[in-house]
């Protein structure tokens, strides 16, 4: 009430109802003067609160990390895949990068020790079999004719005289 | 809400177990003064909504190299600057607009725009700066509206200190000029 007295002694006057309305006025200026900060531009209302959030999930978002699978049931399978894909590669690569030609064995390339030892050892002329595949391409069986009683010694003179032991085997 | 030190928060950010409260942090700080930075470029406010987001993406991602050869704040306005020239480029091509008629346009939607002021002289202004090249509207918004100091403002353009201030003073006088005939 003091200080109220001595504005007045002094001299000063308001005009009425101006204490009244000053506090509005003053948040009024206060608000507009927040509008010009801004350059004229407004946000929608609330829109400041949930931005934090809607930035926070986009973040989460682009930077998670997917599992390929979490189910326990079938984890046990992963290292057989591992392996398997091991496997695959080991055989993709010798394919890949071996020389194919080089590695192949031709019947040319056998000596005739190997081959011989290979007949010895599985009795390749054991069965009729295997005899038939020995002269599949030969044709001296079918061009032989018997027009009369030859006995054992008349053939074997005759081979003796007229043929050698290669032709009869190679022919 | 007390203001947290930037070194702080970068410290949270780069602690594994810290790292998103640490951010959550640098948004709730950083996101008005970078939200109103880039509107005052794409003058939309949804357009400045999807920029701020992929500033703050860029920010998340890119802090973990921040050295500290310049403040936080001024890196993220680098940031929020060229993602939004970038984005105005890209709407520009996509309306098939040059720079300044994309200008034009903008300002022209201004008008009708809700999230704007109706205040003329305001409009009157963004029609000045709409005629500036980039570049000088770019500082005068940085220096008039953000009172962004000449040497921040040379760090976040990658320009001198004395480009900026002849660049601004260039622009205030066009700006000066366009509000009197106009």
């Amino acid at each position: 009430m003091k200080k109220k007295s001595l504005h007045t002694t002094a001299g000063f006057k308001v005009p009425d109802g101006y204490l009244d309305q000053l506090t509005d006025r003053v948040l009024q200026n206060t608000q507009n003067h927040e509008v010009e900060d801004h350059a004229g531009f407004k946000m929608p209302e609330g829109y400041l609160n949930v931005l934090e959030d809607r930035i926070m999930s986009q973040v989460e978002m682009d930077t998670k990390v997917i599992p390929l699978q979490t189910s326990s049931a079938i984890q046990w399978f992963y290292p057989l895949l591992a392996v398997a894909a091991l496997f695959i590669g080991f055989i993709a690569i010798n394919g890949l990068f071996t020389d194919n030609k080089s590695d192949q064995v031709t019947f040319a390339d056998l000596e005739d020790q190997e081959i011989s030892d290979y007949l010895v050892d599985a009795n390749f002329l054991q069965d009729d079999e295997s005899v038939a595949l020995l002269f599949a391409d030969n044709s001296i069986l079918s061009e032989i004719r018997i027009e009369q009683n030859i006995t054992d010694n008349e053939l074997f003179e005759y081979l003796m005289e007229e043929a050698t032991w290669n032709q009869i085997i190679t022919e | 809400m007390c203001k947290i030190p930037d070194e702080e928060m970068i410290s949270l950010i780069l602690e594994r177990s810290t790292t998103n409260q640490g951010f959550r942090l640098l948004v709730a700080q950083y996101q008005e003064q970078l939200y109103w930075q880039i509107r005052k470029i794409v003058l939309v406010h949804d357009d400045a909504d999807d920029v701020l987001q992929n500033v703050f993406i860029k920010i998340f991602k890119g802090v973990k190299n921040f050295k500290g050869e310049s403040k936080l704040s001024t890196w993220m306005f680098r940031i929020a600057y060229n993602e939004s020239i970038t984005f105005l480029k890209r709407k520009g091509k996509s309306l098939q607009l040059s720079s300044q008629e994309l200008q034009d346009h903008l300002t022209e939607q201004l008008e009708a725009d809700v999230y704007f002021t109706s205040d003329e002289i305001e409009l009157a202004l963004k029609k000045a700066l709409s005629e500036l090249p980039n570049r000088q509207r770019e500082v005068f918004n940085l220096r008039y509206y953000d009172d962004l100091k000449f040497k921040e403002i040379a760090a976040i353009l990658d320009l001198s200190e004395g480009a900026v201030k002849s660049t601004y003073h260039i622009a205030a006088k066009k700006v000066e000029q366009f509000v009197k005939e106009n």
